[in-house]
């Protein structure tokens, strides 16, 4: 009797800000398609990366633990650096790296990670990007950035988005 | 009872003694309601499809990582974020705050407001709490806020928590008709640098520099200056006579008659300056530190009347106040665990304010701790408890005087609250209680018992009733004001002057409420939400004057007419707030806000005093008021957004009911330049808002206002 769907935990329960993140970072690799490259055989983890301070705690983790997408169990790294993060599929910007977060993203785009922010300062760099508006949780995907680490962003997500920058410029840099 | 429990348990050491030098100096202070439910387990988040995740209400996770819960709480709380403070084109964190459904913000003039929600509003409103980074700057001078002394950079705040009705069980005495609490983002999310700046016609000059940088792991800072020059704004009926203006030509040089200054304009110009810090320590494990400060200077042009000595007159003086201050805070949270977490802040607050009818100068010392742990699986207590000690030095003139100049109070305050969830995830119930000691009035009790259900995924209802007690403000014992009357020699030769003084009261006790509110939250479908509070409030022992000595002994001069204040008035208030939320599409944003208010005031006062007195408080309050916005993202990074506003008529003080209409056009060009250009109130040339308080000087009216704005981030 007390058992709710999902969507109804969407509207009754409200969630923590870092929850919510962490699930939708779940997603975002749920709805990735990465090339085979990416990967040195069918069976390798997708691997998350958390640079600088982490602010999910215990709960990303959980939300990963037994999951696979494609095949693909999915791996969660913790790196003071970028040079310990380097393979990983989708790299977490940490509000400590603010300062710069543009060297950063750099290098995690040299091997090509795909970049989240959610810090004003993070996101002017990364390739999608987190924000608190009004009580809900938005993303926007900068598709020049994207493209430039051979991901491809399902269309189903990137609907959602609160809006796609480079989708019509696939010109620009 | 629970509460004496913990009081007893905190003053184990012994009973208070009459010195400044107890010990209970252990504080209390909830920066955030705590009403949270069991969230969902992380299987499950995992499981939820991706459109309900981004649906999902999300309780705006704090600084200091403490869940505030303001979206699910058994109260009216509004918050203001980050992007909505941004697309407000609001210049003040009092501009800020009439994003808020239901808050009157009125402003006095180019550096005053007058800000209450609820009834009661004026200069000196008494009734709202106001917090920044849990640092409360109410005064204990007039028990409000003085709004020109409060700003930071508005980029730098992560987001303003507004409750509407009692929050006194919480926060403690003074939060009886609402709570603000303005909080800013920790140092590690404003790293790296922020240069803005503005100039316009009204915001005739801004300039604003913050930057953030790191000083080793875990520990980030950031510094920040920032300057306004807000220009004078237009005069509100006739004036005052410039034959009788006398014009401060500076320190010590004293004044001189004026010329002929331009007509029309208000001359209440404004500057301000401020800078500030915060370091943030956030090493692994379990503490969390922060260390903030600011200091700030303001330039206020002002006129007022002013008493001719000797004779009684009037006359009007036209001078630069400067108001001045600090602050330095110190916050460290510890958690032991899961659930159970700890606050121990302390800050120092010092004022000055030279006003040219009184000089202030006041230190403020306080004191806070607060622990919340879970018992049991269904319940989450929170308490905690406080100390305050205020100083003041006074600077009196023959308009207002306050005695003795000199006077230093103590608060000390304990607090505990339960929430109990009497079916998990539908039905909880919180009860709580501050008990607080003050030197005015002694015990104050201040007791809520609240409810929400949760009636199913898109329903949700809440209810409460809570007692509030406002207590006397260092005015209000100590006064004493006198107004220019009829001079000497004019009702016959050698007469002497006859005026009105009007006098404090050390027997004025609290003023209190017992308020009885009810919330429904829905969502109809996903795009739409809904938000509708009612509120009855009973108020007793409201402020009011009486003639208390009318004796005409016309040997001396003047002949003083006094009244005295008391607890002359009582008061019923009803009324409710709606809020519309659409989201029209992911790009396109409207909301709708409207809130009545209705007050009936009894009153044994038998002088009208105005405002500050009571008999027309319900005429100085909106009944109504509306507003229409829009928040619209266009491709290129432009961003196109409009608020429509109206408030009601304010008969007391013979303001028209105002349509007003801000627009602001932002250009995101890069990632690191923003544009924008804003108007405000563009709908008519000047209109007025409000009136001064009891302290004469110039109404003014509110101008068209444009500026352009540009902030780059490095």
């Amino acid at each position: 009797m007390l058992l709710i769907s999902g969507s109804a935990l969407a509207q009754s329960v409200p969630l923590r800000e870092y929850s919510v993140k962490a699930a939708f970072l779940y997603n975002l690799v749920k709805y990735t398609d990465w090339p085979s490259r990416a990967f040195s055989q069918p069976n390798a983890p997708i691997v998350i990366g958390l640079l600088g301070s982490d602010p999910f705690g215990p709960v990303l983790d959980r939300i990963v633990e037994g999951r696979t997408v494609n095949g693909h169990p999915i791996l969660i790294r913790r790196a003071a650096g970028v040079a310990e993060l380097r393979g990983s599929h989708v790299v977490f910007i940490g509000a400590s790296e603010s300062g710069r977060a543009a060297e950063q993203c750099a290098a995690i785009e040299s091997f090509r990670g795909l970049t989240v922010g959610d810090t004003e300062q993070t996101a002017a760099f990364t390739a999608v990007k987190c924000a608190l508006e009004a009580d809900r949780v938005v993303f926007t995907v900068d598709l020049t950035r994207t493209s430039r680490v051979g991901v491809n962003i399902s269309s189903k997500l990137l609907h959602l988005a609160k809006s796609v920058l480079g989708r019509d410029d696939t010109a620009a840099p | 009872m629970l509460a004496n429990r913990v009081i007893n348990r905190l003053f184990r050491m012994g009973p208070p003694g009459n010195t400044g030098r107890r010990l209970l100096a252990v504080a209390a202070l909830l920066v955030l309601a705590r009403f949270s439910m069991a969230e969902p387990t992380p299987a499950e988040l995992a499981d939820m499809n991706i459109e309900d995740l981004l649906n999902a209400k999300v309780v705006v996770s704090s600084v200091a990582r403490r869940p505030g819960t303001v979206q699910q709480s058994p109260a009216a709380v509004t918050v203001i974020t980050q992007e909505d403070i941004r697309r407000s084109g609001s210049t003040s964190i009092a501009e800020v705050l009439r994003m808020v459904p239901g808050m009157d913000v009125a402003k006095v003039d180019s550096h005053e407001w007058a800000i209450s929600t609820r009834g009661f509003n004026d200069l000196f409103a008494n009734k709202l709490l106001v917090m920044i980074d849990g640092r409360s700057v109410y005064t204990s001078l007039f028990s409000g806020t003085a709004w020109d002394a409060q700003d930071v950079i508005l980029d730098d705040i992560d987001r303003i928590e507004v409750v509407r009705g009692p929050g006194a069980s919480l926060w403690g005495a003074n939060a009886v008709n609402g709570v603000v609490n303005v909080v800013t983002k920790s140092a590690a999310e404003t790293q790296g640098m922020l240069v803005s700046a503005s100039a316009g016609n009204e915001e005739r000059a801004y300039g604003a520099f913050r930057y953030g940088g790191k000083l080793g792991d875990n520990l980030h800072f950031r510094v920040y200056a920032k300057y306004n020059a807000r220009d004078e704004s237009a005069m509100f009926g006739t004036g005052f006579p410039e034959a009788l203006i006398k014009i401060d030509t500076g320190s010590n040089s004293g004044t001189v008659t004026a010329g002929v200054p331009p007509p029309r304009t208000a001359h209440d110009a404004w500057q301000m300056a401020r800078g500030g810090f915060r370091v943030d320590w956030d090493p692994p494990g379990a503490d969390l530190i922060t260390v903030q400060g600011d200091i700030y200077r303001s330039w206020e042009d002002q006129t007022y009347q002013r008493i001719t000595p000797v004779t009684f007159g009037a006359y009007y003086e036209r001078i630069t106040d400067i108001v001045s201050g600090g602050n330095l805070l110190g916050r460290w949270t510890h958690t032991f665990s899961n659930t159970s977490e700890s606050i121990l802040q302390a800050y120092y607050d010092r004022s000055d304010r030279n006003l040219s009818v009184l000089g202030e100068s006041r230190q403020t010392f306080d004191l806070d701790f607060q622990h919340q742990l879970a018992v049991g699986e269904r319940q989450t207590v929170v308490w905690g408890a406080g100390y305050r000690r205020s100083r003041d030095q006074l600077r009196n003139t023959l308009e207002v005087a306050l005695v003795p100049p000199q006077r230093t109070t103590e608060v000390y305050s304990a607090f505990v609250q339960d929430e109990i969830a009497v079916i998990p995830k539908r039905l909880s119930l919180t009860l709580g209680s501050r008990l607080e000691h003050n030197d005015f009035t002694g015990e104050e009790f201040q007791p809520n018992a609240r409810l929400i259900w949760t009636a199913n995924a898109r329903n949700t209802f809440w209810a409460a009733v809570s007692r509030a007690v406002r207590t006397p403000s260092r005015a209000e014992d100590d006064f004493q004001v006198n107004f220019p009357g009829v001079p000497t020699n004019v009702l016959f030769p050698g007469a002497p002057a006859i005026t009105v003084g009007i006098r404090g009261n050390r027997d004025f006790d609290s003023e209190k409420l017992t308020a009885f509110e009810i919330g429904y939250r829905t969502q109809p479908i996903d795009k739409l939400s809904i938000d509708a509070t009612g509120f009855y409030n009973q108020y007793s022992g409201l402020r009011g004057f009486r003639l208390t000595n009318a004796n005409l002994d016309f040997t001396h001069s003047p002949v003083v007419i006094v009244a005295t204040l008391g607890n002359l008035a009582s008061a019923e208030t009803y009324g409710g707030e709606l809020s519309v939320n659409l989201r029209v599409t992911p790009a396109w944003r409207l909301r709708a806000d409207y809130s009545v208010l209705k007050m009936q005031v009894h009153s044994d006062t038998t002088i009208n005093l105005g405002a500050l007195g009571t008999t027309e408080i319900a005429g100085s309050n909106p009944q109504q008021q509306v507003a229409l916005r829009s928040w619209l993202d266009l491709p290129h990074g432009l961003e196109f957004d409009t608020t429509l506003r109206w408030v009601d008529e304010l008969p007391s003080l013979n303001v028209p009911a105002c349509l007003g209409l801000d627009l602001r056009l932002g250009w995101r060009v890069s990632d690191r330049l923003e544009l924008s250009l804003v108007g405000q109130n563009l709908l008519d040339p000047q209109h007025p808002e409000s009136k001064p308080g009891f302290f004469s000087s110039q109404a003014t009216e509110i101008e068209r206002s444009y500026y352009v704005k540009a902030a780059i981030r490095f």
